[in-house]
């Protein structure tokens, strides 16, 4: 079998393969991802799921592979509400996401308005045991980066 | 062999990195707080039981801390056996408990470091026995005179019984506030008298320990008995040292009078609890202004607490108590609270209504409510609520009473006015309902005056006037079918006096809105514009609407029915005399009137307008429904 790929050097292809668009430039803008309200569900020796919303500022649909802590942001990735400040960001572990292997596909911007996904990360952080008695009720921030 | 030959075909979706800075959320649980334990208390040992708290997601916990404190110190101590450490079901059995008395919490426990708020502490139990004076029936006293009882000024707080015997004379309470009952010359305060005096005997007829005298600032007592042959002051502080032991019994015995000073303390140690400490008091027993006393006073004479005076213990006396602005209560610790549920004012439409509320007393304790001279009782549950259902309440606004005692006999109470908003039966109007108008002393009218019913005037047979009018129904002047008429609007209008009030208003009811019920003024009725009477939708709605004076309206002033009101079911009982206004006045209902009646001129009644006096028309209108 020979396979033959031609055309310009485009930056990534999407895996799944739908659609016609020109993607002409080969770049696309990178997507955002902002916090979701969260459940409290959080709790010493459990797993709590992270939400966020994934915003696609492109015209085409854009996949992300996986989700990744930032460690470069906030406490090693972490941050926490003030009125918890006596909580300590080491107590949580989160595991990078892929969606079973599948990552997920962002619908593409309709006009004025970004293509939106929310994502729930089901069971993607984990809390020691010993978290500090201060953790009680805290609002955490999971620092995420769209990963390869 | 194939060939597949892909050329710049560009695909929807790109594979993408994310803004920096971005971010997910996620939030954590909280632990609920300890609920309130139960404590038995058994040979020696201590069973402690509670409720299940749970994660706020849900969960169980993984445990709970159980901490005994003594009652009088509220010290925390190690509990041992089955509650050490950290218990994984919800209860257990502290063995080997030392003398005195005890309350329990519990603290829920998730992973190492998390904690529910510790529970409220549970009621007292008591291990061993204290030989102390035997109060008898006078023990749930906080108070007991013999010749009054009396608070002078302020706010005191009894969290027990209050009594006095064989004098009924209790004084100053509101503003005073009796957590318990008063017994004010009754049965219960004089059995508690009798007592009293035991005890007071019985604690005179102890071998002293050790002899005391004068001003007992600074010093230190030990458990025993200790007699003073003379007056005993105290300027300053006084020690009661318990040993460590919280049985220590403490009996001071005085022949002569026990004074202290303003700001002056007792101060109990090492075990000492106030519930068993005692003064025996030949003479008058006074405290200075803001002291703090400790112990039960048994005093042959006057009690007299200084203002702003604290007591743990008792005040009895044989003679009379008096204080300002105190607190007297059992223990340190506060008397239970409890709510009811709605608050201080509370609407209900059932005939058999549930009252409801929370009490941070101990499960199993009893909860007595009191409403319409119902006495309902039920005990706590142990998620701290209680519920009592009581029998049939007529239409009116009914004070609620809900009071619990912890075990040392602290009572807490909270009240309630609840209004049954029941429809009240109709008004039988009987021979009277025929007549449009009806008079006692006579009938004057001037104008055209229409009447769509009958025209009656008994015992009086005058009827002036009446040239031109229109009666579309039949005319009685003094017969028997209008006094049969006024004897049945005799029997109306004492009828709807006798009905019990749930809504009593005064002044102008213009912009007002009555619901279905009975009404009630003290003074005369005034309306300037407009009464709305809206019926909730309900037909056979009744208004009752009583008047203890007189019954004034203005010109254009109106009675509205609104959202199914019937002018057929709505009656007003009206003492004095009834003046609708003029032009545009437009009336509605029964008017069953003691006095005389004016129509003012060109007025309309849609209803009937009966009364033992006059009736004065012009020109009116007066439409009435069919009986």
């Amino acid at each position: 079998m020979l396979l033959v790929v031609g055309g310009a050097a485009y930056a990534y292809w999407g895996s799944s393969g739908n659609g016609t668009g020109s993607g002409t430039t080969g770049t696309s803008a990178d997507v955002i991802l902002s916090p979701g309200t969260p459940t409290a569900q959080l709790r010493p020796g459990g797993r709590a799921n992270v939400v966020l919303d994934i915003s696609n500022p492109n015209t085409s649909s854009v996949d992300i592979a996986s989700l990744v802590l930032d460690t470069a942001q906030g406490a090693g990735g972490y941050g926490v509400d003030a009125s918890h400040s006596g909580c300590a960001p080491a107590s949580l572990d989160f595991t990078t996401q892929t969606n079973g292997g599948a990552g997920w596909t962002v619908p593409a911007r309709a006009g004025a308005v970004n293509g939106t996904l929310a994502v729930s990360l089901t069971d993607a952080l984990f809390m020691q045991l010993n978290a500090a008695n201060a953790c009680q009720g805290a609002q955490f921030t999971i620092y995420l980066k769209a990963g390869p | 062999m194939a060939f597949s030959l892909v050329f710049g075909v560009a695909w929807s979706s790109w594979t993408t990195g994310s803004v920096p800075g971005g971010s997910g959320a996620a939030a954590a649980a909280t632990v609920e707080a300890g609920k309130k334990p139960s404590a038995v208390a058994t040979s020696g040992n201590v069973a402690v039981s509670w409720a299940a708290s749970t994660v706020s997601n849900g969960d169980p916990v993984a445990g709970y801390l159980v901490t005994r404190y003594d009652v009088a110190t509220l010290t925390p101590r190690s509990t041992i056996s089955s509650c050490g450490g950290t218990i994984t079901t919800t209860s257990c059995t502290e063995t080997a408990v030392p003398n005195g008395q005890w309350v329990y919490t519990v603290t829920p426990v998730l992973g190492s470091n998390w904690r529910g708020a510790e529970s409220p502490r549970s009621d007292p139990v008591e291990i061993g026995a204290v030989n102390g004076p035997p109060l008898g029936s006078a023990a749930p006293f906080s108070v007991l005179g013999f010749t009054g009882v009396t608070n002078s000024s302020g706010a005191t707080t009894v969290s027990g019984d209050l009594g006095v015997s064989p004098s009924n004379a209790v004084v100053g309470f509101p503003p005073g506030v009796v957590g318990g009952e008063i017994h004010a010359g009754d049965t219960v305060a004089a059995q508690a008298q009798a007592d009293l005096l035991t005890a007071y005997n019985n604690a005179d007829a102890r071998t002293p320990t050790s002899e005391i005298a004068g001003d007992l600032n600074a010093k230190t007592l030990h458990p025993g008995v200790h007699h003073a042959a003379a007056a005993i002051d105290l300027t300053g502080t006084l020690t009661l040292d318990g040993d460590g032991d919280p049985n220590a019994l403490f009996i001071i015995q005085v022949d002569a009078a026990l004074t202290t000073a303003a700001n002056s303390n007792v101060v109990l140690i090492n075990g000492a609890r106030a519930s068993n400490v005692y003064w025996q008091v030949l003479g008058a027993a006074d405290t200075g202004a803001d002291s703090t006393f400790a112990g039960t006073i048994l005093a042959k004479g006057a009690i007299t607490l200084g203002a702003n005076t604290v007591l743990i213990g008792r005040a009895l006396s044989r003679g009379a108590v008096t204080f300002a602005n105190a607190t007297i209560r059992f223990t340190e610790a506060l008397p239970p609270t409890i709510t009811i549920a709605g608050g201080q004012a509370q609407l209900t439409k059932d005939s058999t209504p549930t009252i409801t509320g929370t009490t941070n007393a101990a499960a199993g304790r009893t909860v007595t409510v009191t409403v319409d001279g119902q006495t309902l009782t039920t005990t706590v549950l142990g998620d701290g609520t209680w519920a009592v259902t009581a029998n049939t309440l007529l239409a009116g606004t009914y004070p609620v009473v809900a009071k619990v005692r912890d075990a040392a006999g602290n009572a807490g109470f909270a009240t309630q006015q609840l209004t049954a908003e029941i429809n009240p039966a109709t008004v039988v109007l009987g021979d009277a309902a025929r007549f449009s108008v009806l008079g006692g002393t006579g009938i004057a009218n001037s104008g055209v005056t229409t009447l769509t019913r009958d025209l009656g005037v008994s015992p009086s047979n005058s009827v002036t006037g009446l040239l031109q009018p229109i009666v579309l129904g039949e005319t009685h002047k003094g017969d028997s079918v209008a006094a049969q008429g006024q004897l049945a609007l005799t029997a109306a209008y004492n009828d709807a006096d006798g009905r019990r009030v749930h809504h009593t208003f005064a002044g102008d009811q213009n912009g007002k809105t009555f619901r279905p019920g009975v009404h009630h003024t003290s003074a005369a009725f005034e309306l300037t514009g407009t009464l709305r009477l809206d019926a909730d939708g309900d037909p056979n709605s009744v208004f009752i609407i009583q008047v203890d004076a007189a019954l004034n309206t203005a010109a254009a002033s109106r009675v509205l029915l609104i959202n199914g009101a019937q002018a057929s079911n709505v009656f007003w009982q009206v003492q004095g005399a009834v003046t609708t206004g003029g032009l545009l006045s437009a009336f509605t209902g029964t008017i069953l009137a003691n006095g005389a009646v004016t129509l003012g001129a060109t007025s309309t009644v849609n209803g009937r307008v009966l009364s033992r006096g006059t009736v004065t028309l012009s020109t009116n209108f007066v439409t009435t429904p069919t009986p």
